[in-house]
């Protein structure tokens, strides 16, 4: 068992920290002091293992103390202000919590402390999903229509109108063709033609005035074949050396 | 829920307190600011939200003038998102090529929606931010059609602070910041 104490001023802060400890079956929670004058005592007593330490406290600091300490156990500094960090560090501390404390990160100061890898630290929530496909939705009539960047072939525009083709479907919808390609990566999507966009995944083949998406042909344009070649050329370059 | 909230705009108004007044931050910070913000606001929305989110992970050593991101997010999510009834959608990539920054920032919007001011104060104090401290060194555009919003953006970021600039930018920095 690992022997923790936590010093704090604050009630509600240590209350965090116990249900903290609690949770975690490795660790026991031997005591709990307001001030740091309480810690020395404490320390006297008994052996401490690990000590979470705030740093603003009244009459002596968490610094201070740190520093008056002959043989300090391992330090866990707790504090709301991410200024004294620094401090922390030179202080040869081992992590550094800033409140208020989110358990996964506590699990991660503890992992420190001690290596261990059987504790399993949560990993954070992450949000973005980067196999969540990229997409944009198109007004069609009445309804939003949703098109995963990753199915469209290619662009075709009509004076105001833009038709967006998929395997699955031909998507109509009043929009420029100059703002749709504003919507798209450049990575991904080229403009070959005053009224063409195409997915450059979805090329098969093409010669200097004509490529061929899904068994279609699309033009390049004159003012865009430079462009078009340069893309092409360094894509083929690409998979030439891999 | 309630805790995972709490610390998410606690680490919000931290980085807005103390990294806030540097002229530069790393990339990654502003960033993960980013990811907390809209934490904060997938909660609001809920499954209505349709959004896809891609930020680099390697973010190299490149700093960023703190802040910059942040109105252009809210503004999504502000005009985009909140005045959207049927489907609200967002999709935000940042991308980095080298030292360049490229943010393409699309959001579906009411077609029918109120007079808007052409742009609003924070993208204008995004383009005068832009224009006072990557002179030469950005593009800032925008697209407005009826049904959807489009921002991109490019800036070519610096690899390390430079003390000097550093020095020189900071009250301008901080001008702009009492005005805000």
């Amino acid at each position: 068992m690992i022997r923790c104490l936590i010093v704090d001023d604050e009630p509600l802060a240590r209350d965090v920290i116990r249900r903290y400890i609690s949770e975690i079956p490795t660790l026991e929670l031997v005591g709990e002091c307001a001030n740091a004058i309480q810690a020395f005592t404490a320390l006297q007593q008994q052996a401490i293992d690990l000590l979470f330490l705030d740093i603003r406290m009244p009459q002596l600091n968490g610094n201070d103390f740190l520093k008056a300490l002959k043989n300090p156990p391992k330090v866990i500094f707790t504090t709301a202000f991410s200024e004294y960090a620094l401090e922390g560090y030179e202080l040869d501390v081992v992590d550094y919590l800033v409140k208020p404390i989110p358990f996964e990160r506590f699990l991660k100061a503890i992992n420190k402390a001690f290596h261990f890898s059987d504790v399993k630290s949560a990993a954070r929530p992450v949000i973005e999903d980067k196999r969540s496909e990229s997409f944009v939705y198109f007004r069609v009539d009445r309804k939003m229509v949703k098109v995963m960047l990753g199915d469209i072939l290619y662009i075709e525009s009509m004076k105001d109108y833009v038709k967006v083709f998929t395997p699955a479907a031909k998507i109509v919808t009043k929009q420029s063709i100059s703002s749709v390609e504003e919507m798209l990566p450049e990575q991904d999507f080229i403009r070959t033609h005053r009224s063409f966009i195409v997915s450059v995944q979805k090329i098969t083949s093409y010669t200097q005035e004509l490529l061929e998406v899904d068994k279609t042909e699309i033009p390049i344009g004159k003012l865009y074949r430079n462009e078009v070649m340069k893309m092409l050329d360094h894509r083929s370059d690409h998979l030439k050396t891999h | 829920m309630a805790a995972k909230l709490i610390t998410g705009l606690s680490d919000i108004l931290r980085f807005i307190l103390y990294e806030g007044s540097n002229a530069v931050v790393p990339l990654s910070k502003e960033l993960q600011m980013i990811r907390d913000y809209i934490d904060l606001e997938k909660v609001r929305y809920g499954n209505r939200l349709e959004l896809h989110l891609d930020l680099p992970d390697d973010t190299e050593d490149l700093y960023i003038t703190p802040l910059l991101l942040l109105p252009l997010v809210e503004n999504s999510f502000k005009h985009g998102a909140s005045s959207m009834l049927d489907q609200p959608w967002i999709n935000m990539r940042v991308s980095l090529h080298n030292n360049r920054m490229q943010l393409k920032l699309v959001n579906g919007k009411a077609s029918i929606s109120q007079p808007l001011k052409s742009s609003g104060i924070g993208i204008q104090n995004v383009k005068t931010r832009l224009a006072l401290l990557y002179p030469g060194k950005h593009e800032f555009n925008i697209t407005n059609e009826e049904e959807v919003f489009i921002l991109n953006m490019k800036i070519e970021l610096e690899k390390k602070p430079k003390m000097a600039v550093v020095k020189n930018i900071s009250p301008v920095v901080e001008n702009l910041q009492k005005q805000v």
